[in-house]
Parts: structure tokens; sequence; C-alpha cells
């Protein structure tokens, strides 16, 4: 008994991790963070430093504000919350200068940007403010980790657009030398605006609108199977009317 | 570093002081906030809380 | 330090570095508000107002306070406090001087805390170096006037993206992509439009 009660537990809290890469991704499904993951997804690089950059923040903003969620009075909770996330994101922006300069550069304003993201003040205030601190924690960096991954996304289609390959080394230190995991070195794959502006827009939209259609797809095929599981039902419902009806007629005779 | 520590603590309390001072004083007129609150994002978590309402 | 350095202000933060299409800042009421052509004036005007006064006083912060105390690092934390204090400010004059007003600005402004343009002009300005480039209060006008300029380039870029909404309202768009996801191809293709003004000034 108590063995199944603790493996329930497991299963949610895994639940709680997961929930925010499909079901709940904070991109593709709630359109939170859209600034972000408009302006840095040029390249997959960059996605990665903001993702990681959130996940942090994510994480110890719901983990400080879970802690005193029981001393914040609720009239004063928003202001008290922007005050949390803009330290942890000050906390972020020094240490992203001093061990990585080169993210530093290329995120740009988008780093102080991150107070402002709505996903951070909408997990404090739906979630954090009313879980335990491990939940909470847990839920910080489920969803940073979905973000991350919808970043990535973007990312990979945007760079890979406009230079026919995915760069590392660059701004992150991954490695000593700057390479390219693919790279099809092809002119055809040099579509620039892919890099810049307009293609953040166009990624984002035909993605959203990809999945979309994949999840009409599936809702139809659930549909089908429905509407034949009740055809054949009500078909064997009639042959069984007609072989009592045979049975009766059989009788008679 | 007490600069800093003074200085944070001081916008701290001018914000919580307006953001008191704006909650008090009574609004005019009513308008009806939740959907361009809701659909701007800006208002933290409200699409969540939106969802729930629209599920229970 | 002419005329014209106002004129380019104006001119590149409107139209070659606009806030929504070039830079990504304040994509959330864009994509949020911009449903009816009303709605989308009234957080456009919204949004002007506070962002002037805004930048204003961000570049004064910082110059003033942040730079003499050598207390730089926290300029996010002060920046965001500072404008949120603001809009509340903002919200309780406008309720205290005018019903009209508050009808029909009431609700934008209550949303612009956390709108990422404000904050972003704010810091861009301090970025971009306006006081070692003309001096402290000259610094000031042109970051004044670059926020003025953002403000309109917003105004815009919402008013033609809320009157192309409502066509596309009426619009045979495959049933996957309506809603939101056209939306963003829609901007995107402005965003190009846009991107074709890119070294008119330089």
């Amino acid at each position: 008994m108590a063995k199944t009660k603790n493996m329930k537990k497991e299963m949610s809290r895994l639940a709680n991790l997961t929930k925010g890469f499909f079901k709940e991704n904070p991109v593709f499904v709630f359109l939170l963070g859209l600034c972000p993951a408009l302006a840095v997804t040029g390249t997959v690089e960059a996605s990665l430093g903001m993702g990681l950059l959130v996940i942090f923040v994510l994480t110890g903003s719901n983990v400080v504000v879970s802690l005193i969620r029981k001393w914040i009075p609720h009239q004063i909770r928003v202001p008290s919350y922007i005050v949390i996330i803009s330290t942890f994101v000050t906390i972020v922006g020094l240490l992203t200068e001093a061990y990585a300069y080169a993210l530093h550069g290329e995120l740009g304003i988008f780093i102080p940007l991150i107070v402002v993201n709505c996903l951070i003040l909408g997990r404090a205030e739906s979630y954090a403010s009313k879980n335990k601190v491990h939940d909470a924690a847990i839920d910080g960096f489920g969803m940073g980790l979905g973000f991350l991954g919808a970043l990535v996304v973007i990312g990979f289609f945007r760079e890979f657009l406009s230079t026919g390959a995915i760069a590392y080394g660059v701004f992150l230190p991954l490695a000593e030398t700057p390479g390219s995991i693919i790279n099809i070195d092809s002119y055809v794959f040099s579509m620039d605006a892919f890099g810049q502006a307009p293609g953040g827009f166009l990624v984002i939209g035909l993605l959203l609108g990809i999945f979309n259609f994949v999840a009409i797809l599936k809702r139809n095929k659930k549909e089908r199977e429905r509407q034949r599981m009740i055809e054949e039902k009500k078909r064997q419902a009639l042959e069984r009317k007609r072989q009592k009806a045979q049975e009766k007629a059989g009788a008679k005779a | 570093m007490m600069p800093a520590v003074i200085f944070v603590t001081v916008m701290v309390v001018l914000f919580l002081g307006t953001f008191m001072l704006n909650k008090n004083t009574p609004a005019p007129v009513d308008y009806k906030i939740s959907a361009a609150r809701c659909s701007a994002c800006s208002h933290y978590g409200c699409a969540l809380k939106q969802e729930e309402a629209e599920e229970s | 330090m002419s005329w014209t350095v106002f004129f380019v202000a104006i001119f590149s933060s409107m139209l070659i570095n606009n806030v929504v299409l070039m830079k990504f800042l304040g994509v959330c009421p864009f994509l949020g508000v911009s449903k009816k052509t009303g709605s989308a004036l009234g957080m456009s005007a919204a949004v002007m107002f506070v962002m002037v006064i805004a930048a204003f006083v961000s570049y004064l912060l910082y110059y003033l306070v942040l730079v003499p105390l050598e207390i730089e690092f926290v300029q996010t934390i002060s920046f965001i406090l500072i404008i949120a204090s603001l809009v509340q400010l903002v919200e309780m004059i406008i309720k205290k001087i005018s019903k009209k007003l508050y009808k029909s600005l009431g609700v934008y402004i209550a949303l612009i805390t956390t709108n990422c343009a404000i904050l972003g002009i704010a810091v861009e300005n301090i970025t971009r170096d306006f006081a070692g480039q003309y001096g402290l209060f000259p610094g000031l006008a042109v970051a004044v006037t670059t926020a003025f300029g953002a403000a309109l380039g917003f105004g815009l870029v919402m008013f033609a993206f809320s009157t192309i909404r409502e066509r596309l309202e009426g619009a045979n768009v495959p049933e996957a992509w309506k809603g939101v996801p056209v939306s963003l191809i829609t901007a995107g293709i402005m965003a190009l439009a846009f991107a074709g003004l890119g070294g008119i000034v330089g």
C-alpha cells in the first residue's frame, strides 16, 4: 500500500517535470516569452544560452517565491515577485558577463529583459506561490527545459536555413576552437532573411501551424476510429437482430 | 556594496508605496479587464487562470 | 550637434529599427491587443505616454544616481522598479484627473509594466551611450526623442497590423494556420518589407 502511494508520488513528480516539454510548452502552447523566442534564436548556440539563463532564473525565482510564500502579503505579491526575479536576472547578467562574454554580447539587452518574460512571472504566480519548495523547483526546471527545447528547435531551423550549418563554440565555451556539427556547405542554404528579423516571425508561425496540423490530423484519425467502432457495433447489433429473427422464423416453421 | 543595498531598498519602498497608493485610489469607472489583460499576456498567469476557469 | 540628429533619431527608431518588427520588443501586445483597431490605437497611445516618461526618468536615474554612486550593476532592478512605480503613478493620476481618459487608456496602462518595449528602450538608451556622444543633457534630449520615435513606430505597426488582421478574419486560411500562426507569418512579411528600409540613414 505504502509502496504504491510512493510510486504515485514519483510518477506525479515526473509528470511535473515533463509537462513543460510538450503538453504545456511555454512557447508553442501558451505563447509566453515570445520576445526572446523571436529575438535571440538566430543561432542554435544563442538559443541554448538564453534557455540556460532562463532555466537558472526560473528555478531560482520559483524556489525563493515558494520559500517565502507564507510571509508575502497577498496584496503586494506581484511587486515582490518582480523584485525577486530582477535580483536573479542581475546575478545571471553578471555571471554571463564574467564567464561567457561572447554570449553576453550576442544576447545584449535581452538579458535584462528576462525580468519581463511572462513565463517567469506566470510560473511564480500560478505555481510557486501555491506549492512546496521541491515541487516549485521541479516545475521551474521542467518549464525552463521546455522553453530551452522550443528555443533550440526554432534556432535550428533559422540557423540551418540561413547558413546551411549548425555552428558550435562561437558564443558558449563548448570547445577550444569553433566548429560546426552539420555543414552542408552549399550556397542554396544562405537565405539571410531567416537569420534576421523576418525569419523569426516566419519560422515560429510555420512551426506553430505545422504543430497544429499534426494535432488536427491526430484528432481526425481518432474521430475516424471512433466512427468506425460505432459503425462496427451497429453492424454487430443488426446482425444479432437478424439472427434472432431467423431463429424465431425457424422455430415457427 | 552598501550604497547599492540602500539604493535598491529605497527603490523597493518607492515602488511598494506607489503600488499601495494606486490600489487605494478608487477607479472612476469599471472597465472590462479580462479580455485585453489576458490576451496581452502581460497579466501574469492570467491565461493559465482563465484555462482553469474554463475547465471547472 | 544639429537638428538633423533629432530627425535621424526619430526616423531610424520609428521605421528602420522598428521596435516590434526589427527588435522584437513588445511582441505580446502586438499579437494580443491587435484584434481591433480601436484597442490597438489605445494601447499605442498608452505605450507612447509611458515610454517617453520612462526614457526620461531612467536616463536621469542612471546618470545622476547610479553613475556617481558607482553602482551601475543594479541597473536592471532599478529600471524595472522605476518603470513599475511610474506606471502606478501615471495610472493613479489618470484615475484622479479624467474619467474619460481613464476609460480609454486605463486598461492598457495597467498592462504596461511588463511590456518589454518600455524596459528595452530604456536599457538601450543607456547602452547606446548618448551621454558620451552628445553630453549629458543633449543626450537626454536625444534619448527622449528616440523613445518618442520608437513609440510612433510601435503605433504605426500596431495600426497597420490591426487593419490587416480585421481583413484576415474573413480570409480563407488553412485550418491549422488560423489565429496566431497566420498572424505571425503576416508579421514576418511586414518585417521583410521593413527590412527594405535598412541603410537609408546611416
